[in-house]
C-alpha cells in the first residue's frame, strides 16, 4: 500500500493524512473561547437592554402590555370606571353605589 | 451556491455577530477555524505546542479585528490561515537560531538526532519528510494536498503569485517523493510493497 514499484505512492500518504488530521485538544478549545469571550465587543445598548428583559419574546409582551395600557388610558371601553373622574366624585358615591359596583359585604369594619 | 461560498458566508455572519457581542458565535466560529488552523500549524511545525500557540495567537488576532473586520475584502479563513503561516515562519526562523545558539552548548544526554528523526518517520512518514521540505514549499504542499485549498487562495496565504504557487507545490511533491522512497528501506516500508 504505502509503496509502488517505480517510487512512493506520495497521494495515497496525502490520503492518509486528510482522513487522520492532527486533533488539538479541547483544552486549547477552551483557551480560545476564552479569549474570545474576554475580547468580546459590547452588545449595542438595545440588545443589551433586550437582554436584560429576557429576550425578544418577553420583549414583544412587553410592548403588547403597553400598548394596551396606553389605548386604555387613551380610550377606555365604556363599562370601565374612569378612576380619575372616581377620585374627584368620591364624596358622591353612595354605599349603595360601592355596593352596585363591589357586591355585598365590600365594607368592613375590620383591619 | 457552492459549499466554499456558503462556507464563507457563515465565517462572515458569525464574525459579524460576534462584533456584534454574542458570545456564541464566537464559540461557533472557533469550532470551524480553530482545528483547521491547529492542523495547519502542526503539520508545518511538527510540535503539538508550539502549534496549539500558534493556533491561538491566530485566534486571539480575530477576535481583535472582528469589530472592525471588512467582509468584502478578506474572508475569514483565509486570513486565520495566513496568521498561522506567518506565524509559524517566524517560529521556525527562532528554530534556526536556536539551533546555532545550540552548538556551542552541552552534548544533550538524549536520543540523537537522526533516532528523533528515525522514530518520528516509523511513525508518520508524510509527517517526517514534509519536515525535511524547505518551509514555503511545505507550507505550500500542506494547504495544496493535505488541507485541498484551491491555489488562489493559497497564493493569499502565502502572499505570492499563482504561478509561485504551482513551482512550490510541483517542487514539494517532487522532493516527497524522492525522499520518502529514498526512505523506505530504511523505514520498513519494503514489507507493504504491493
Amino acid at each position: 500500500m504505502m509503496t509502488q514499484p517505480d517510487g512512493f505512492d506520495l497521494e495515497a500518504a496525502f490520503d492518509a493524512a486528510r482522513a487522520a488530521p492532527p486533533r488539538m485538544s479541547d483544552a486549547l478549545a477552551t483557551r480560545i473561547v476564552a479569549d474570545a469571550e474576554r475580547l468580546l465587543p459590547a452588545a449595542p445598548l438595545w440588545q443589551r437592554l433586550m437582554k436584560a428583559i429576557g429576550g425578544p419574546a418577553a420583549f414583544g409582551g412587553l410592548v403588547t402590555a403597553t400598548a394596551v395600557g396606553f389605548w386604555f388610558g387613551v380610550a377606555p371601553p365604556g363599562d370601565v370606571l374612569d378612576p380619575i373622574t372616581l377620585l374627584g366624585a368620591v364624596e358622591q358615591v353612595t354605599y349603595e353605589d360601592m355596593t352596585d359596583l363591589m357586591g355585598d359585604g365590600w365594607y368592613s369594619d375590620e383591619g | 451556491m457552492s459549499e466554499h461560498t456558503t462556507a464563507r458566508d457563515a465565517d462572515a455572519e458569525l464574525l459579524a455577530r460576534y462584533a456584534a457581542g454574542d458570545e456564541a458565535a464566537a464559540r461557533l466560529l472557533s469550532a470551524r477555524l480553530s482545528p483547521r488552523a491547529y492542523a495547519h500549524a502542526y503539520r508545518v511545525l511538527g510540535d503539538a505546542a508550539e502549534a496549539e500557540d500558534v493556533t491561538q495567537e491566530a485566534m486571539l488576532r480575530l477576535w481583535k479585528q472582528a469589530p472592525s473586520w471588512d467582509a468584502g475584502r478578506a474572508q475569514a479563513a483565509t486570513w486565520v490561515y495566513r496568521v498561522v503561516a506567518n506565524l509559524c515562519t517566524d517560529r521556525l526562523r527562532g528554530r534556526r537560531t536556536e539551533t546555532l545558539d545550540e552548538i556551542d552548548a552541552p552534548a544533550d544526554p538524549g536520543p540523537s538526532v537522526e533516532t528523533r528523526l528515525q522514530n518520528i518517520a516509523r511513525h508518520d512518514a508524510l509527517q517526517s519528510a514534509l519536515l525535511r521540505l524547505p518551509e514555503r514549499q511545505r507550507q505550500a504542499v500542506v494547504l495544496r494536498h493535505i488541507e485541498g485549498l484551491a491555489n488562489p487562495e493559497i497564493a493569499e496565504i502565502l502572499d505570492v503569485g499563482i504561478e509561485a504557487v504551482e513551482s512550490l507545490t510541483a517542487r514539494g511533491k517532487r522532493a516527497l517523493t524522492a525522499d520518502m522512497a529514498a526512505q523506505r528501506d530504511a523505514l520498513g516500508y519494503n514489507d507493504d510493497t504491493t
